[in-house]
């Protein structure tokens, strides 16, 4: 009877015999109601986990976790898993385990097909659905840019620019008026700030207020924005939307490598005025763009992509899993928060609560961003060693055909034993039948594909001929050298340079014991289970294995028994002193019995031609070596791999998955359907739909909103990394969409769409405070906003007065000065100069653990997550720096010292130390009490304090 | 000349300090009374937090869980005594293994603690023991993080920043969330005690032991005349510079004056040269052993702090020479060296607020990030265990002399009164008279919360 009642579960008909309903009604209804029903019960104040266990149909349906229980079944029930406390991560009652009899009563109720008296409840068809579609109709920002025309005006002589038109009339609509202009030294040292981040010089300020000319705020915008310290400026601003560190935080701080590559990358690309949709493209897929943007011999787009991955990372991770989701729950925010302004990441345990985001969307994205790993990668020089490789590779063949009539093949015998074996594994990859994408070196080294059995090789002087088809490291770039400064991996990853060296296999799921390699030559091979690079602790040391060389093919085991059932890809790098090759990667659970039979074999070739073969390549190769690119610089980039779709996690827990989604970007932008894409990841496709502003909505609108922020003081959306339902509306919805359709008009250019709104009637104005009641917070502009100066921009104009600042651009970041009080686990050995050399703020270290005191103080973002707005905070703690800070004080004593040494009169000298501080000259009070300071005859220390003064009027840190 | 302004009210003092101009969500902040006080959600039970901060990870089975299981199963195979074992950071398991420390019972409650802390027993009754804590994380930094911001990686703020964001400091010469550094820094650096997307006026404020604990406190000219004649000089332009009368700009002003101020009030807090010599003893404070001598120092500026109505204060472990609670070798000696460095100071803590009245309403909170295995790690070490360790609170509306919760009989999991960090983090709040739900941010597009979408008040630890 029991048996059927199972079978006929779901169609529940026959009446119950009368000792299961006593069963139930004694000891399961009782249990469930005393332990179970405040939280999962229609009685719930909140119903906990979506789940429901008063009623069997509840409980097959299961809440946000999956069915409750499985009737019949009590092992693979959660149910019992939970109440049996089994799994650390669900424990049932919270309270207190149950009493084992009273579990062994659940166990045997659901075994015996957990009977139910009473009938059925109705299946419960309230479950909450996700209006995808209504969702992104109801919200602003979803909606597509629509051109607008400039509104008229009352006050038609005041705008300067269309766009001015549009604050003008809100402020006529609330009867309010603009502030009058400001004064030409106010304006020069706004502008200058704003896009230089540095302060006017006297000179700069003269000349300025000298020129009547028409054309006069416009030759000092072009001034500006041809000096490299614009780049500096606005890619500072950027790194705080890309958690822009040079460290990666956790336990012991260690190296991003080359990071700071990125950050140049970044100055370059502002300095050089790289259309934003292409700066986007770069970042989103710059290692696989068609036609990358070169600089030289320099691809420059790849270097973009290595913004996904400054994130913080752990070594040694118990879950190693848990960990990967927590990695790209950052990338996936980081990316949402930068280029759309929408918080994807907070769909990864729910549908988004307020926008138009599903579960469904995060796992998607995250499935495709997994197609890609992390590479340090030699970013120049790239193409012209392709070439050199394609040379080379032509040249071998050729004299090949020459010798080939000479040299015979033998009869190669099958192993038995060995094909038993091999028909037991699970092929990662052969190269020998490669498939279309599987060919996925690092750079030119490994050659344009498999080098195929029969291929020449020189081995101790003598020409012989391969007997396998493998991927073949040649040694012709064995001495392939990186650039000055550059870094290796940390860990055991880091134990040879990879860079250059390195090839890397398709992505796989563990399924099996282990993985064996046929290697030759010496090397490393590194197991990317779920792209954990921080090989640096007892728990995964196993994923590095060093190669040792010797002689012939051999197998290398790669123990993997760890990771069954986790995705990973595996990447070899050869020891440039040998002739490195792997020929075949399989999955096996035992050890291979032998080394497979040689695709071929050959006689020797004779001396005589082989020293002719010999003679030949090295004069070929040393005509080639002159040629090709020796030295690059190395990034952290993107390594693209292979197409990914991810299963959800429900409840954003990895170890209880939900259906498999295909990869693919956001729904309510792209559709539902998967991805199409040819190869790869897929991530190329995906980034032409994200940068496409006819069909991305946010993509113009979240950067020109960014714009408006640096200049203006606030966003027009003021929440600048959230467009969703829960930012801010815009103050000006239709200049928004004004501003976002002229910059894509204007091929997405950002210094000529920054000069204009420099030069708009707007900017222009003074930032006198009318109180007004009708824009309290002066949302319409009615004046301009005060700012104040970001901690980069304050110590940088120090260094600027007082003579040292260094305007060097880029290079490997100056190590932090570490005070006593900077301590911790990972504290670096090196102590920079209190001055940081007199570099810029940009070029100063980012280490997670040890940032700038001076520079959190005053608002740097701790790099985590987006900040499109930084707080602006006012605490004691930055009188402090001011008032007693070494750095300010040798920066007034050379100050000082600088002006002591001026001729002239005091008063001329104030007045200048005024211009170079405050871009004005001194009004009779100030001029007075500064010469009453001064005194009599002032010295080198008096003028030091003065200086330090200046430092402390509020002005110096306040741009009006 | 000096500027005299009256004093910020901390709603207005928020508004400028926070986004400026008034962008921050004030919405989202505690009402605030006339006289500057926060208007709390229920009545407070304790003003102030004392967190002593047992880094590294305090092994429960050898201070206030006994098992005596251990005894009769010692040397034996743990998978086999035990059954299935979680991963573990270092993945070398060794064998079953007792505790090398006795256990007796203390006070009128009867508590059991070992023998590691002789003096914090003779506050048995004081405590209010929580056996059943659980974290979510086998790594150091991760747990760090985790159990000081509710979130396991980088980037929110601590718990002190919340307390501070939600009631300010009573004393605005000082800071409201402090550091007293004992000398080691936990994994996952200041970090730890940073403000993440709550203004940076929240941050924890580290103090180092000695007459210099905050960086840039000391002024470099060569008389205190010289220093203020300069700062006269800026206020003075400033009062003559039109854009000055800006709101922020006048807050920066006041700011400058507290910083001034903080100059002489800092140093005057450090300075314990005129505590009795019993309030010494009784803090160790001259202990022959280097470590309890600075964590004694550490404990008597708490309440010191306390006494300055500083909100929440967080003591970090001396240096021992070895590791800090970290022993993944050698348990015996490391722990007894830690044990050594905290008992007789955290024991005199105990006391001194007591006889002081302040135990009232100062809750004292001893937690590490985790626990520590049952068995071995290696021969004689044991690694990290987040699946049930023990921490207790004292003081400040919270029980003594009970025992809450339970590990099963080997001290590994939890299996009674489960507390997660986010339950201790609603707890600590509730005490302070904040609702945790109501205690938000607006961040990233949600209402940010210390405890996210988690958290139950532990009722049974409450008085």
């Amino acid at each position: 009877m029991r048996g059927w009642a199972v079978i006929l579960a779901g169609m529940w008909i026959a009446p119950l015999p009368a000792e299961d309903t006593e069963f139930f009604e004694k000891k399961i209804r009782p249990i469930l109601i005393a332990n179970c029903y405040e939280c999962h019960s229609k009685e719930a104040k909140k119903l906990k986990a979506g789940l429901r266990v008063d009623g069997r149909m509840h409980l097959l349906n299961g809440g946000d976790n999956g069915p409750a229980i499985i009737a019949g079944d009590a092992v693979k029930s959660r149910l019992i898993q939970a109440v049996k406390y089994s799994d650390v991560e669900l424990q049932m009652p919270p309270k207190g385990k149950l009493p084992a009899n009273v579990i062994a009563d659940l166990e045997t109720w659901v075994n015996n097909g957990a009977v139910w008296p009473g009938g059925e409840d109705k299946a419960d068809a309230e479950r909450r659905s996700f209006e995808l579609l209504q969702r992104k109709a109801e919200h602003w920002a979803w909606q597509p840019v629509k051109a607008q025309s400039p509104p008229s005006l009352q006050n038609e002589s005041w705008p300067r620019d269309p766009l001015d038109r549009f604050i003008l009339a809100k402020l006529e609509a609330k009867n309010l008026s603009p502030a009058k202009e400001a004064e030409k030294g106010v304006w020069l040292r706004r502008v200058t700030f704003a896009l230089t981040g540095l302060p006017p010089s006297p000179e700069e300020l003269t000349a300025f207020e000298k020129d009547e000319s028409p054309a006069a705020f416009a030759t000092v915008v072009d001034r500006l924005l041809a000096s490299p310290a614009y780049g500096e400026r606005w890619a500072r601003h950027w790194l705080d939307l890309v958690r822009y560190a040079e460290s990666r935080g956790h336990e012991h701080d260690p190296d991003i490598p080359n990071a700071w590559q990125y950050r140049d990358y970044v100055v370059r690309a502002f300095n050089a005025d790289v259309q934003y949709n292409q700066f986007a493209m770069e970042h989103l897929a710059g290692d696989v763009l068609p036609k990358p943007r070169l600089s030289g011999i320099a691809n420059e787009s790849m270097i973009g992509s290595g913004f996904w991955l400054l994130g913080e990372e752990a070594h040694s991770p118990v879950d190693i899993r848990q960990d990967q989701a927590d990695r790209f729950d950052n990338r996936i925010d980081v990316f949402g928060k930068t280029f759309l302004g929408l918080t994807i990441a907070c769909a990864r345990c729910h549908d988004h609560k307020f926008d138009a985001i599903s579960t469904k969307d995060y796992y998607a994205l995250f499935g495709l961003l997994q197609g890609s790993g992390y590479h340090q990668m030699r970013c120049d020089g790239q193409r012209e060693n392709r070439r050199i490789a394609e040379e080379l590779a032509k040249f071998r063949e050729g004299i090949l055909g020459e010798v080939m009539s000479e040299v015979k093949a033998k009869a190669v015998k099958s192993h038995p034993v060995y094909d038993a074996w091999r028909s037991q594994t699970k092929t990662v990859i052969d190269y020998s039948r490669p498939q279309p994408g599987d060919w996925q070196p690092d750079d030119a080294s490994f050659g344009l594909g498999p080098r195929n059995a029969g291929s020449i090789r020189i081995v101790d002087g003598h020409a012989v001929l391969d007997e396998r088809t493998a991927a073949s490291f040649d040694r012709f770039w064995a001495n392939l050298a990186t650039s000055e400064h550059t870094s290796n991996d940390t860990g055991s990853l880091g134990q040879r340079p990879r860079a250059g060296f390195t090839i890397r296999t398709p992505s796989f799921t563990q399924e099996k014991n282990g993985v064996f390699a046929l290697v030759r030559g010496g090397g490393l091979a590194y197991a990317a289970v779920c792209g954990h690079t921080m090989i640096n602790g007892p728990l995964h040391g196993g994923l590095s294995v060093k190669i040792a060389d010797g002689p012939g093919w051999r197998w290398l085991p790669i123990p993997l028994t760890l990771y069954q059932g986790l995705r990973l890809h595996l990447e070899f790098t050869a020891d440039p002193k040998t002739d490195f090759a792997v020929a075949l990667v399989v999955q096996a659970d035992h050890s291979p019995p032998a080394i497979p039979p040689p695709e071929k074999q050959f006689e020797a070739i004779p001396a005589d031609i082989s020293a002719e073969i010999v003679k030949k390549l090295e004069m070929k190769e040393k005509e080639l070596a002159a040629r090709a690119v020796w030295t690059s610089r190395v990034a952290p980039t993107l390594w693209d791999g292979s197409p990914i779709s991810e299963r959800v996690f429900i409840r954003g827990n990895p170890r209880t998955l939900g259906e498999i989604v295909p990869h693919r970007g956001l729904e309510a932008l792209d559709g539902p359907q998967p991805l199409q894409h040819a190869s790869g990841s897929g991530r190329y496709e995906w980034a032409c739909r994200v940068t496409d502003a006819k069909t991305n909505p946010f993509f113009a609108r979240v950067i020109v909103n960014r714009f408006w922020h640096h200049l203006f003081g606030r966003g027009i959306v003021a929440s600048t990394d959230n467009f969703g339902v829960l930012g801010e509306s815009p103050t000006h919805a239709e200049l928004l969409d004004y501003l976002a359709t002229e910059f894509v008009a204007g091929g997405y250019k950002i210094k000529p769409f920054l000069k204009r709104l420099v030069l708009t009637q707007a900017y222009r104005m003074s930032s006198e405070a009318t109180d007004n009641p009708l824009d309290p917070n002066n949302q319409l502009l009615h004046h301009f906003r005060i700012q104040r100066l970001e901690g980069e921009a304050i110590r940088d104009s120090m260094l600027a007065v007082s003579g040292r600042l260094d305007r060097t651009v880029g290079g490997p970041p100056v190590p932090m000065h570490m005070t006593a009080f900077m301590e911790g686990r990972g504290r670096p050995a090196e102590s920079g100069p209190v001055d940081g050399r007199g570099r810029r703020s940009i070029y100063l270290a980012v280490r997670r653990n040890f940032l700038s005191p001076f520079l959190l103080a005053f608002d740097m973002p701790i790099p985590f997550s987006t900040i499109g707005t930084r707080q602006v905070s006012n605490v004691p703690a930055q009188a402090l720096i001011l008032m007693n800070d070494p750095f300010v004080h040798e920066q007034a004593k050379l100050w000082g010292k600088s002006m002591a040494a001026k001729p002239g009169k005091v008063e001329s000298r104030i007045a200048e130390m005024y211009q170079q501080a405050f871009a004005r000259k001194p009004n009779d009070d100030e001029a007075k009490a500064c010469r009453e300071f001064l005194g009599e005859n002032p010295d080198t220390a008096a003028w030091g304090r003065f200086a330090h003064s200046l430092f402390n009027v509020k002005e110096f840190r306040y741009v009006p | 000349m000096s500027h005299f302004h009256r004093p910020l009210s901390r709603r207005e003092w928020l508004a400028r300090t926070a986004s400026g101009f008034g962008a921050v969500a004030l919405s989202s902040l505690l009402s605030e009374r006339a006289d500057g006080k926060p208007v709390l959600h229920h009545a407070a039970r304790a003003k102030s937090v004392i967190f002593l901060y047992m880094d590294g990870g305090v092994s429960q089975v050898d201070s206030f869980d006994p098992k005596p299981l251990l005894d009769k199963h010692h040397g034996e195979e743990p998978q086999k005594a035990i059954g299935k074992l979680e991963p573990t950071q270092f993945a070398n398991v060794g064998k079953v293994m007792k505790s090398p420390w006795k256990f007796n019972q203390f006070g009128q409650s009867g508590l059991p603690v070992s023998e590691l802390f002789p003096e914090i027993a003779t506050c048995a009754d004081d405590l209010c023991m929580v056996r059943s804590m659980i974290s979510k994380f086998s790594e150091h930094t991760s747990a760090n993080y985790f159990l000081h911001t509710g979130n396991g990686q980088q980037g929110r703020p601590s718990w002190g920043a919340w307390c501070g964001y939600g009631l300010g400091s009573e004393n605005k010469n000082l800071p409201g969330f402090i550091v007293l550094n004992g000398g080691l820094i936990p994994p996952g650096g200041l970090d730890n005690f940073n403000s993440g997307f709550l203004p940076a006026a929240f941050q924890g404020s580290v103090f180092k032991p000695g007459a210099t604990p905050v960086a840039n406190l000391v002024r470099s000219e060569a008389s205190e005349a010289e220093q203020r004649s300069k700062l006269d000089l800026a206020s003075q332009l400033d009062s003559l510079n039109v854009s000055a009368a800006d709101r922020e700009i006048e807050a920066a002003i006041a700011n400058a004056e507290t910083a001034y101020r903080m100059q002489t009030a800092i140093p005057d807090l450090m300075d314990i040269s005129k505590e009795t010599k019993e309030t010494r003893t009784l803090y160790a404070v001259d202990d022959a052993n280097k470590p309890t001598a600075i964590f004694g120092t550490q404990c008597l500026i708490a309440r010191r702090l306390v006494e300055r109505g500083a909100r929440f204060l967080e003591l970090t472990c001396p240096s021992t020479g070895g590791d800090r609670w970290d022993q993944h070798s050698d348990l015996k000696k490391g722990h007894a060296n830690n044990a050594r460095a905290v008992d007789k100071p955290i024991a005199g803590l105990l006391k001194d607020l007591k006889r002081r009245g302040m135990l009232k309403d100062t809750l004292v909170v001893w937690a590490g990030e985790f626990g520590r295995t049952p068995f071995a790690q290696g021969g004689d070490g044991r690694d990290h265990n987040p699946f049930g360790f023990s921490i207790w609170l004292a003081g400040g509306g919270s029980k003594g002399g009970v025992v809450h919760g339970a590990t099963d009989e080997w001290g590994y999991k939890v299996v009674q009164g489960r507390v997660e960090i986010h339950d201790l983090h609603a707890t600590v709040l509730h005490l302070l008279g904040i609702d945790h739900k109501r205690l938000t941010f607006r961040f990233g597009g949600r209402d940010m919360r210390l405890t996210d979408v988690h958290g139950n008040v532990v009722k049974p630890l409450l008085e």
